[in-house]
């Protein structure tokens, strides 16, 4: 019996979906998160009868093949890029990007990681680091007797120093984009790595062509609507259910077999 | 010959594949643009003797159910809903195939593909690509597409002629055995996704249907062996 293993699938895809939908309302606080959706597609088709072959000598040819899927597969877990939205802090180094463009991290490992969360932090050095600690490249350190920190929508950073009129300048903040950003790995910790599919980042300034530009004060909240979550779930768990029933049936029908008396 | 065992046996291997299909149905119920299919049976008049009296039923074809899924709107820049009769044309390693799932993205070469990396084809034939400082792809209804409010091309979407079969791959694309010419009334929907064709309840009816039918063929299968049986009982009687 097909049935029983095409139901099968259909079953672990809605569990997967299921997965994906509680892991986007776990994040629904959670800064710069994108909900991510599964893609399913149906898998390969077993040909018992193939379109096009000769029906007869005289070169009739069957007009339709019989062709019985194998069931559901997952090809993707996308992340839904849409922008979140921007919430006010008054936290001079709360940095919200808006449009494209990811934070560039390095990690201590020495690799660089990208993120679009920007609750920034000051290391005990007074350098720009994320809340985890690990640098914001291009490092900027702020001096330790600065009294207010600015950041330009260009993403210049300055800092106002007591004794001097003029504010200074500490440096700039870049963007990293990529060509295919969907591409991007989960690192989990809110940071993403690149990836041959993703291609290289190309680094330039927020406000420049392709580029998004910087909101300070601002953090750029997750993108889950717990609505159309709620909805999907309810969806899942439907398409459990019937994917459960289909099994039950093709039970019955074995079951029927197995009584044939001999 | 014993006819009828054997009419009850094909009805029975019939039955089970027209529970598969079902299933594949069912599993694909929330698969991207997918179309749901349904199993042709035909009489199969040669093999069953005597012709005309008896007949065979026989698998003809696997028929792709064209009829539109429902929309959702996923607020993705590049999820791509058709309404109306219509098919993206994607280039794959095997050739040119059709599909309605329109969860596209642009891969590191800056090209519009599909899950499978198949590239999206333009009104030409040509694959499209996007300028890599893209920051906003729109895309209107009659599939201009548009980055950054430059026209960089047209999504092409095709139809294939009514009488030319559809034959399903896998991956949401379909072989089609046939002309294809340019789909009129077919309108893009940027931000939304069609999802699959496959209605529960039908599935669900039709389920049921088929469960009781194979029942009734072993039924038939068992009645069949009983009164073979009793016929050789009565002729040894003494």
């Amino acid at each position: 019996m097909r049935s029983l293993n095409i139901a099968a699938t259909g079953m672990s895809a809605q569990q997967l979906n299921v997965d994906v939908i509680s892991n986007n309302i776990a994040n629904m606080a959670t800064t710069g998160f994108k909900r991510a959706r599964p893609e399913f597609q149906d898998l390969l088709y077993q040909s018992q009868r193939q379109t096009g072959s000769a029906s007869s000598e005289s070169g009739t040819l069957v007009p339709a093949g019989v062709d019985i899927g194998l069931g559901v597969k997952t090809a993707a877990v996308y992340r839904v890029l849409e922008q979140g939205p921007l919430v006010g802090t008054e936290n001079d180094l709360d940095l919200a990007i808006q449009g494209r463009g990811y934070l560039t991290v390095e990690l201590p490992t020495g690799e660089q990681a990208y993120t679009r969360s920007g609750n920034l932090q000051l290391s005990p050095e007074g350098q720009i680091v994320t809340a985890d600690g690990y640098p914001v490249s291009p490092g900027i350190t702020v001096p330790a007797n600065a009294l207010e920190v600015t950041v330009n929508a260009e993403g210049g950073v300055s800092a106002r120093i007591p004794g001097q009129v003029e504010p200074q300048a500490l440096g700039q903040v870049e963007l990293a984009s990529f060509a295919n950003e969907v591409g991007l790995k989960p690192l989990g910790n809110n940071l993403f790595g690149e990836t041959a599919a993703s291609g290289p980042a190309s680094i330039g300034t927020p406000g420049s062509e392709g580029f998004g530009t910087m909101l300070q004060g601002y953090l750029e909240n997750s993108n889950v609507n717990p609505v159309s979550e709620i909805t999907s779930l309810i969806t899942a768990q439907r398409a459990y259910e019937l994917n459960s029933r289909v099994i039950t049936a093709s039970d019955t029908m074995m079951g029927t077999v197995t009584q044939l008396r001999g | 010959m014993d006819l009828t065992g054997y009419l009850a046996l094909g009805r029975g291997l019939g039955l089970q594949r027209t529970m598969a299909v079902l299933s594949n149905n069912i599993a694909n119920v929330d698969s991207t643009g997918f179309r749901r299919q349904d199993l042709l049976f035909a009489q199969d008049v040669e093999r069953a003797g005597d012709p005309g009296t008896v007949t065979f039923g026989r698998e003809q074809g696997t028929l792709v159910d064209r009829r539109e899924g429902s929309l959702r709107t996923t607020g993705g820049m590049l999820d791509l809903a058709l309404v109306g009769q219509g098919w993206f044309q994607v280039q794959t390693q095997e050739g040119e195939r059709l599909t309605r799932g329109g969860r596209f993205s642009i891969n590191d070469q800056g090209q519009l593909v599909t899950p499978q990396n198949a590239l999206v084809l333009d009104q030409g034939g040509t694959p499209l690509s996007v300028p890599p400082t893209t920051q906003i792809i729109s895309v209107a209804a009659d599939g201009t597409v548009s980055a950054d409010a430059v026209v960089i091309g047209r999504i092409g979407v095709v139809q294939p002629s009514e009488d030319a079969a559809l034959v399903p791959e896998g991956s949401g694309l379909y072989r089609p055995e046939g002309l294809l010419g340019p789909a009129s009334d077919a309108k893009i929907i940027q931000s939304s996704l069609e999802g699959s064709n496959v209605q529960p309840v039908l599935e669900m009816t039709r389920l049921i249907e088929v469960v009781r039918a194979f029942e009734g063929t072993q039924k038939l299968l068992e009645t069949h062996h009983d009164l073979a049986r009793r016929a050789v009982d009565r002729i040894l009687e003494p």
